[in-house]
């Protein structure tokens, strides 16, 4: 079994927006995906892009996907690598993947110079919560954003994906 | 009369201004111990190689006595880019004409132009005067990303007395 974690590519908007779709559908909110093929692929391809996007693959198919784009706290002069939206395929579920995602997440910013990773979650999405806290993220006071930093940010960045789904 | 102020996009010899501005709302929402960004900071998010953030200058007479730092946000449903306020800073004499409400129609019309579809921004919510001149402003809160909380008496009265 293979398991890569790669840049989006032009190629893989149609998947991207399937994925958005079921995201959306499993959300209770079909409507809210107004997106077309077209946009998609404007947003992460075009001059310059709005949005980056990294696809999941495993044996070749795509699996699931993270979307993301970068947030600057003025008063700490501090730039945030902000996830807009992380969805793994029903069927790849509880394999690692989402893990394998938020670590590649990490690495990224911290590549790029970010104090950290944040993104929002919804209150009631209980599952998303304990996750999320499994990796160690933490909810900021007063609102449903999540945030990893520091120390967190470093183990999300060390997971090894490969290593760790192979035993999966 | 008030002088009239004209606003313009920041540019390099504008850094010790935009730090100078920065400070003083950290100190307006009682964050100054957070308020650690410094000159060669702010020059690199606003005009390194890769830009994190774009600012606005207001200036009366040739002065700078505002500032409004914004960035550009994405969602993946939508696939339209928004502009998010990330800060808006006026200096105390000068509030009360129309300086901020210029700074968000200068945002707003700029998303636009952009094909962008939204102009977002926080606010504390111990600061009354600003809410209340976002809603003059047609601006909604996002209260479904709210914590919201049941205790004491409400509490009591929620589980039936």
């Amino acid at each position: 079994m293979s398991f890569v974690l790669r840049d989006a590519v032009p190629a893989d908007v149609p998947v991207l927006l399937g994925f958005a779709r079921g995201l959306a559908a499993h959300e209770g909110r079909p409507e809210a995906v107004t997106a077309t093929e077209a946009d998609l692929h404007a947003a992460l391809f075009g001059t310059p892009p709005r949005g980056w996007a990294l696809v999941a693959e495993r044996d070749g198919a795509a699996v699931g996907f993270a979307a993301w784009s970068y947030r600057y706290v003025m008063y700490r002069a501090a730039t945030m690598l902000y996830v807009t939206t992380v969805f793994v395929d029903e069927a790849a579920r509880g394999g690692g993947t989402g893990r394998a995602i938020f670590g590649e997440l990490a690495r990224r910013a911290l590549r790029e110079g970010c104090l950290g990773v944040d993104w929002g979650v919804r209150e009631d999405n209980a599952t998303a919560l304990a996750f999320y806290a499994s990796i160690g993220a933490e909810r900021r006071t007063g609102s449903a954003s999540m945030t990893l930093r520091g120390e967190a940010l470093e183990r999300m960045a060390a997971w090894t994906s490969q290593a760790e789904l192979a035993h999966a | 009369m008030n002088t009239p102020f004209t606003l313009r996009d920041a540019t390099p010899a504008d850094v010790p201004t935009v730090t100078r501005l920065v400070r003083a709302l950290a100190e307006y929402e009682k964050l100054a111990h957070e308020a650690k960004g410094t000159d060669a900071d702010f020059h690199a998010a606003l005009f390194g190689p890769t830009p994190r953030a774009g600012a606005l200058i207001a200036e009366v007479d040739g002065r700078p006595v505002g500032l409004c730092v914004w960035y550009r946000t994405f969602s993946t449903f939508t696939a339209r880019h928004g502009i998010w306020v990330e800060d808006v800073f006026v200096e105390e004499p000068y509030r009360g004409r129309g300086i901020a409400r210029a700074m968000f129609r200068t945002l707003a019309r700029r998303v636009i132009d952009e094909g962008g579809a939204r102009l977002e921004w926080n606010v504390l919510d111990w600061n009354a005067p600003a809410i209340a001149a976002y809603r003059a402003m047609g601006a909604r809160s996002m209260d479904a990303w709210k914590i919201q909380r049941v205790d004491g008496a409400a509490l009591k009265t929620l589980a039936g007395g």
